[in-house]
């Protein structure tokens, strides 16, 4: 663990970028048709449950990161090999994130190989975890006031333009509640709320630890409404059909963005705000599994950088043939492998820390009774 | 108002010779009073107790240097006590050695008519060094080291014969340029005397804004061969004292033989070498460091150039002009933003223009992209090697204007305009476009009140052409990326450089993008300034009530 720390605003705006990510291009929820903005809402609530439970965790071993209370909960084996699985998990997520920007390569880079693109994206990152968390955290405070203005800007611009039809979004629950609880299930649940358990491995950093819950429910439900806002208005600007069918339903709605013949097709703009969205996103990843590691093996952090580095780069190339398939893959991923680590894997060491506990608080007064 | 803690007298006492407005000589009376004594030296050669052994060692060191005067002669009425001054001519002001040295010696000593008991070899020594000679600063000298110091130096030093001891009297006064108005940055509005090559006049300048004892002026002598005096200057109780301890640290550690300018103090005590970004303040201007000093940082005087150093230096410093103080508060905001603004645009205007005329055609509306390729049609070259050849072509421009001789100054500006601008466009080499690009890009770059990060934004802005011909858009932001994270890990003297923007401190909003009115800066910076944060207490100004007796 580094010897910094981060301001709660830092760790604020680390999980509001680290929420609207990628989950904001792609067309989450698809199945829920154009109720899936309320798929995306019933996966905020669900995922608060799983954010009081990493900072129950938290709670109990103050200044430590997951992979070290692993070892302290389920002792030096198993801890270490779950720590060691998360470590992976980690940097499955980043290599997931990363590949989502390849796929968006053709859209705003045309002709430009996407494993160059994937290269010139971990690049900074990698600069940036070897830099430090602390520097991460200042570098977020720094670029969100952009993020959140551009997100006005477009919710501005697309009202100006003319654009809302409030009747794309009727029949609201035209799907069924059952469907929209199992995209909930399925996608939006684990997409961007379940992955915050990659905050486990920066809490610990948090300057005033006692702010812990309330920074966290702060940051997930200001970015998951933001996140609400944006796909209610996607929607309405494309409807349920377009919105579904699209790569990057955003950029297509920015597309139509046009004031007076003036400020018209801003996409390539969006691309950059999308790029620092995902940088982060994958930062948080990658520092997650590096300083994973370098608690794990008791190395310098600065030793796992670029290995991690390469094996995301790699990973992101190789990890699925064409879009469908890595769209295919991530549906199997988010709906069995995620939930695995993001809240099985909490819940025991939640269970077992409690239990534990208990046991701790009956023993002295079993003395007392002697 | 917090009550200060009395101060003892003895203190005071020792402050009062500190206070300024005596005549100009007096004030090097401090000068010598804090020289720190464990500098590395060479191994100290004592004073002989003849004056001949003496004086010869000194010629044979000196070799035959012509400046260097030595004037024997014998005193009393008898002429027993053999005596010799020493002094450079050029940096001892002569008419003081005449007249106040020479004279008392070997005039009025004579004219006093004192017996000869009291007049004895014994104890010249004690009655020149307390009667007879009208100096403020006198200092007592057992080795040659000190003595070829105060020689080179410009004061003057009494050996006399059979005293293991000699005094120096400080003489300094030597061909000044005076206080002139500063020449790299200029005001509309604000005090117009700027920094001179002399050290004494420096710290008298910033003497002359802050009248508090609190100010100390401490100097010791770096460099082997040039004995450069190097002051600290710092405001006592608002300067954080570890950040003094981290200064004084640092300059200790510095070991060079010469110093010429206060680049080379900023080079050796700079956190970070390896960036484009400048961590130390330099100003030509007093009124900055005099403001510097009151947030509680610490000015570097060094003897030999007018530029005076400020440390920590942070990001924003160098985006903020004493002007904006003494301006409107919603004037000098206005212009804050619109330096930050310029900063950007010379950063990346040309490599925005690359990436958007190469792969983000579609961005720029169909008028205009079709004017655009219109002029770039007969144009050979692609954009970045187009951007490429005018950006050079400028930062010659520019290059040749600073160094040139001013007669010569109107050729580089017709050649630069006609033949560079006009004629390159006409003879279809580059498009009419790229030469608004360059120039706004030129103009932008001149906005900055620093210098020094005007041309760290000249080095990065070649990156960013590179990127954007590359990676269009996206390698700009990921540029930037790169950049943010590069300036977040900087610190300068252990403050983080992008404060108070990252860490994000909003108490500090009030004098960073916005100047607020005066009224309301009631604190110095945060991390800055650990002690004595509150500045002042005054109420918004109210418009007087309406007296009914005028209604």
């Amino acid at each position: 663990m580094e010897n910094v720390k981060i301001s709660s605003f830092q760790l604020f705006t680390l999980i509001y970028i680290f929420i609207l990510g990628t989950t904001v291009i792609f067309p989450v929820g698809a199945d829920a048709k154009q109720a899936a903005w309320i798929s995306i809402f019933f996966g905020l609530l669900s995922g608060l449950p799983l954010l009081l439970m990493y900072y129950y965790l938290n709670k109990q071993y103050t200044n430590l990161l997951l992979t070290e209370y692993c070892i302290k909960i389920l002792g030096k084996y198993i801890g270490t090999m779950i720590g060691i699985l998360y470590i992976l998990f980690f940097l499955y997520g980043a290599a997931r994130d990363v590949r989502d920007v390849m796929e968006l390569t053709p859209l705003f880079l045309y002709g430009t190989p996407s494993w160059a693109i994937a290269f010139m994206l971990i690049l900074p990152i990698l600069y940036g975890l070897y830099l430090g968390i602390e520097v991460i955290g200042r570098t977020s405070e720094i670029f969100f006031p952009y993020i959140v203005l551009t997100v006005i800007l477009v919710v501005v611009f697309v009202i100006f333009s003319d654009l809302v039809k409030i009747e794309n979004l009727r029949p609201i629950t035209e799907p069924g509640w059952e469907t929209v609880l199992r995209t909930t299930r399925k996608e939006a649940w684990m997409a961007p709320f379940g992955e915050m358990i990659c905050f486990t491995m920066i809490f610990a950093y948090l300057k005033k630890p006692k702010l812990i819950l309330k920074v966290g429910v702060a940051g997930v439900v200001s970015s998951g409404l933001v996140l609400v806002l944006i796909h209610i208005l996607i929607f309405s600007v494309l409807g349920s059909e377009a919105r579904n069918t699209s790569i990057a339903p955003l950029l297509r709605m920015v597309q139509k963005i046009n004031i007076g013949d003036i400020i018209q097709r801003l996409d390539a703009f969006f691309m950059i705000w999308l790029i620092v969205n995902v940088y982060f996103k994958v930062t948080v990843f990658m520092y997650a599994a590096v300083i994973g590691g370098a608690t794990i093996f008791k190395v310098s952090k600065s030793y796992l950088v670029i290995p991690s580095g390469l094996i995301v780069f790699i990973t992101s190339i190789f990890i699925a043939g064409s879009y469908t398939a890595h769209y295919a893959q991530s549906d199997f991923v988010l709906k069995n492998v995620y939930p695995i680590f993001a809240v099985y894997i909490p819940l025991l060491l939640c269970v077992v820390t409690f239990v534990r506990n208990k046991i701790k608080k009956r023993k002295p007064r079993s003395a007392e009774n002697f | 108002m917090k009550s200060r803690k009395p101060i003892p007298l003895l203190k005071l006492r020792k402050r009062k010779h500190s206070q300024p407005g005596q005549s100009k000589k007096d004030q090097n009376l401090n000068i010598n009073q804090n020289e720190d004594t464990d500098q590395e030296q060479a191994v100290p050669i004592h004073l002989h107790r003849e004056l001949k052994k003496n004086i010869e060692y000194i010629k044979q060191m000196v070799g035959n240097s012509s400046d260097i005067v030595i004037r024997e002669f014998d005193l009393g009425q008898t002429g027993e006590i053999k005596i010799a001054i020493f002094y450079t001519d050029g940096l001892a002001d002569k008419s003081f050695v005449n007249d106040f040295i020479l004279e008392s010696l070997m005039v009025n000593i004579r004219t006093a008519n004192l017996g000869s008991d009291v007049l004895s070899k014994k104890n010249i020594y004690e009655i020149i060094k307390s009667h007879s000679l009208p100096a403020g600063e006198i200092n007592e000298l057992v080795d040659f080291n000190k003595v070829f110091y105060h020689i080179l130096s410009g004061d003057t030093v009494v050996l006399m014969d059979g005293f293991l001891k000699g005094l120096s009297i400080g003489s300094r006064g030597w061909a000044d340029r005076g206080v002139q108005e500063p020449s790299s940055q200029t005001v509309v509005r604000g005090p117009k005397d700027g920094f001179s090559e002399t050290l004494r006049t420096n710290t008298a300048l910033i003497r002359r804004r802050i009248k508090d004892p609190n100010l100390r002026i401490e100097t010791k002598q770096i460099g082997k061969k040039t004995q450069t005096d190097v002051s600290i200057i710092y405001l006592k109780d608002v300067a954080d004292e570890k950040l003094v301890q981290e200064v004084k640290a640092r300059l200790k550690k510095i070991n060079i033989d010469a110093i010429l300018e206060s680049g080379y103090i900023e080079e050796l005590i700079q956190d970070e070498t390896y960036s484009p970004f400048p961590t130390v303040y330099n100003t030509e201007r007093p009124d900055s460091v005099a403001g510097g000093i009151l947030e509680g940082r610490i000015a570097i005087v060094v003897d030999g150039t007018p530029f005076v150093l400020l440390v920590p230096a942070l990001f924003v410093h160098f985006f903020q002009s004493s002007e904006d103080y003494y301006q409107r508060a919603d004037i000098a905001t206005l212009i804050r933003f619109l330096r930050y603004f310029a900063f950007f645009l010379a950063l990346i205007t040309p490599s925005a223009y690359i990436a958007v005329t190469t792969f983000h055609q579609e961005m720029i509306p169909t008028p205009l992209l079709i004017s655009l390729s219109s002029q770039r049609e007969g144009v050979p070259f692609p954009a970045l090697v187009e951007a490429l050849m005018m950006e050079v072509t400028f930062e010659i421009l520019r290059e040749a204007g600073v160094r040139m001789p001013r007669a010569i100054g109107s050729s580089i500006s017709i050649v630069g305009a006609l033949v560079i601008g006009q004629a390159a466009v006409e003879a279809g080499i580059i498009s009419a476009s790229m030469v608004i690009i360059v120039s706004l890009t030129a103009i932008s770059s001149f906005v900055s009140p620093t210098f020094n990060m005007g041309i760290s934004v000249r080095i990065l802005r070649f990156i960013f052409m590179f990127l954007a011909a590359t990676f269009g858009l996206f390698g700009i932001i990921l540029g930037l990326i790169m950049m943010v994270l590069h300036l977040n890990s900087l610190r300068s003297f252990g403050i983080p450089y992008l404060a108070p923007n990252a860490p994000f401190i909003l108490k500090d909003q009030k004098d960073n993008f916005l100047r607020l009115p005066h009224w309301s800066l009631h604190s110095r910076p945060a991390l800055i300034n650990q002690q004595e944060t509150v500045k002042e207490n005054t109420a918004s100004p109210k418009p007087p009530q309406p007296d009914e007796a005028n209604q």
